[in-house]
């Protein structure tokens, strides 16, 4: 329906881990957007879907890191640099970016697209205490590896697979575990998390052990929007949408929503 | 109040086409059923001696399934967009129940700014109601404030006295003008006219069949235990009828048509399937049929429409009963809902 669609050029693209590629992508027009805000990625004759933006804003190009799950993302991984495909956005309305204190960000698997844009917005920013969690299946599902590394100083970077393998030098378990190994009692922080459903409720749970308010803890959700501006309804929870009230809540305002948390 | 029969009625209704309007109204399908149409001459369309269409007509302005853009015709990697065929119409012998179901639409749409074919052919519309004289056994309209007669939101209504004869009520002001301009084809309603609606609307509202459950179920809403959508969820059939029935449901999905060269379309969804709730990876976040009915319960009949829609979204047309053919309806679920529940019965 409205919202017309701009045409965007593939400039890089990067495997960044099984069945993962990042795209960089330069629309005909600049698009600002917001850490933790998304786009609707559109290929003619395969459909349209909604993607966060793994880069930060000043990163430059866009950049998207995108798993091969379904038609349009297949379609997707079967493009070359310099094809082209349809953008429009951005939609949604991105993660709080001052964390008035310490920021605690989470990612799980593809979730951490989204919030590796925050991450690097915020250490672009200022110098803050952050503590970053990348957790995923296993060593060759891993995202942005060798970018976290290296970090000094204030920003803790903990890196941890569900199963390693003999090469692994880093966090062996499920993301809660380093999590609660780790991450000390914070009184005043923000947290931010994306990941699948089924990691919200361990995570949350070990955010508010570790002393954050429920509104302190931000989750980025996903759904299958098709329209980005809240008429489809395949995202709805409650009376919000997640296209245009989200992607981004405080876990107080969604923690009645069961099949957003299982 | 004016005065109306059905011959100056389909004069009206020839004026109307004449100068190239559109009109929509209820046409005899055969075997009693009747359909929202568009009327070619003034003496096709039948608004009387039944009770609703099979469908309501929110199909009109927003069309089951819409070509939105075309691809592969002029720029390459990029779906242009189709500009949307806006009539200017009228639609004739809407139902209270249905008419409210349109506002309720418009009220949905109206949060977002954006260019949508349903708000600009909404625009264009000239509505003249029928308020309903004889409900049918799975109306409750009177339950939820939506009917029989229509309160809001059209430009005329019509009261039937007697066969082929109304009493016209002009609810808007586009609708004095039209009054006016047909004035010599009506004439000013007497005082016996008005005692005779009043005795008929009595006698209306003493047909409906008494649902007490109805309201104490959508104020127990919160209150519904998982094995209520659970019971429900099993005898369901998930066939999405009550979706597409439904003169409130608007969900849609977009698909695109062709491969190198084709069209990006529009076409309605339900809340009912099972894709509908489905994320990439396998993921669905409502995985079992009881939890797509909580889905859609909730979305007629939570708290929460009041706040933001100024009621509830069910106006009581009665058609997701007649259509359910596992019986897993509102009817049986506000049944449901309204007693404290003890287990399969």
């Amino acid at each position: 329906m409205s919202h017309k669609a701009l045409k965007a050029e593939i400039v890089e693209i990067k495997d960044e881990a099984e069945d993962i590629k990042s795209f960089f992508v330069r629309p005909d027009e600049e698009l600002e957007f917001l850490p933790g805000q998304f786009f609707m990625l559109s290929l003619c004759g395969v459909g349209e879907a909604p993607f966060s933006v793994a880069s930060a804003p000043h990163e430059g190009l866009l950049r998207f890191t995108i798993r091969k799950s379904g038609k349009v993302t297949s379609a997707l991984h079967r493009l070359r640099a310099g094809e082209l495909l349809g953008i429009r956005g951005p939609y949604g309305n991105g993660f709080p970016l001052d964390p008035g204190g310490t920021a605690v960000i989470i990612g799980g698997g593809i979730g951490m697209a989204p919030v590796r844009s925050l991450l690097f917005h915020l250490l672009k920013k200022g110098d803050f205490d952050l503590w970053a969690f990348n957790g995923a299946r296993s060593p060759r599902h891993i995202l942005y590896a060798d970018e976290l590394l290296g970090f000094k100083g204030r920003t803790k970077i903990v890196l941890t697979v569900d199963r390693a393998d003999p090469g692994w030098k880093y966090e062996e378990g499920v993301i809660t575990v380093p999590m609660e190994k780790y991450l000390p009692k914070i009184e005043k922080g923000t947290a931010y998390v994306c990941g699948p459903p089924v990691m919200f409720r361990h995570v949350v749970n070990t955010l508010l052990d570790k002393g954050f308010r429920e509104e302190n803890i931000y989750l980025s959700l996903e759904a299958h929007m098709k329209c980005a501006f809240g008429i489809c309804g395949h995202c709805r929870i409650g009376n919000k949408f997640v296209c245009v009230d989200g992607p981004v809540f405080p876990y107080s305002e969604i923690k009645d929503y069961e099949e957003f948390l299982a | 109040m004016l005065k109306i029969n059905v011959q100056a009625l389909r004069k009206i209704t020839g004026a109307f086409l004449e100068e190239g309007k559109t009109v929509y109204a209820p046409r005899h399908l055969g075997m009693g059923d009747f359909a929202f149409d568009r009327i070619e001459n003034p003496d096709e369309f039948q608004i009387e001696g039944f009770v609703n269409t099979l469908l309501p007509p929110k199909e009109i302005f927003f069309r089951q399934m819409e070509t939105i853009g075309r691809f592969g015709w002029k720029e390459e990697g990029l779906c242009e967009d189709v500009e949307p065929e806006i009539e200017d119409k009228v639609l004739l012998g809407i139902r209270p129940c249905d008419l409210e179901g349109l506002l309720l639409i418009d009220a949905f749409y109206d949060r977002v700014d954006a260019d949508m074919p349903y708000k600009r052919r909404r625009k264009k519309t000239f509505i003249i109601a029928y308020a309903c004289p004889e409900p049918a056994d799975i109306c409750f309209c009177v339950e939820t404030d939506s009917g029989p007669w229509a309160k809001r939101g059209f430009d005329w209504q019509l009261h039937g006295l007697e066969e082929g004869i109304y009493l016209l009520e002009v609810g808007s002001e586009k609708g004095r003008e039209l009054a006016d301009r047909f004035a010599d084809l009506m004439e000013k309603a007497h005082d016996g006219d008005l005692e005779l609606l009043e005795a008929k609307r009595k006698e209306t509202l003493g047909k409906f069949k008494k649902r007490p459950y109805i309201k104490r179920g959508i104020g127990n809403i919160k209150k519904v235990g998982e094995e209520v959508y659970r019971y429900l969820g099993d005898r369901c059939f998930r066939c999405g009828g009550c979706n597409y029935l439904c003169p409130t449901c608007t969900c849609y999905n977009v698909a695109d048509i062709g491969t190198r060269r084709g069209e990006r379309v529009l076409f309605w969804d339900s809340c009912q399937f099972e894709g509908y709730s489905r994320l990439a990876g396998d993921l669905n976040l409502r995985p079992d049929q009881g939890s797509r009915l909580k889905f859609r319960f909730e979305c007629k009949l939570a708290e929460w429409n009041t706040e933001t829609y100024g009621r509830i979204r069910c106006t009581g047309c009665g058609r997701c009963i007649y259509t359910c053919i596992g019986d897993a309806d509102i009817d049986l679920f506000l049944k449901k809902a309204s007693e404290t529940w003890k287990g399969t019965e």
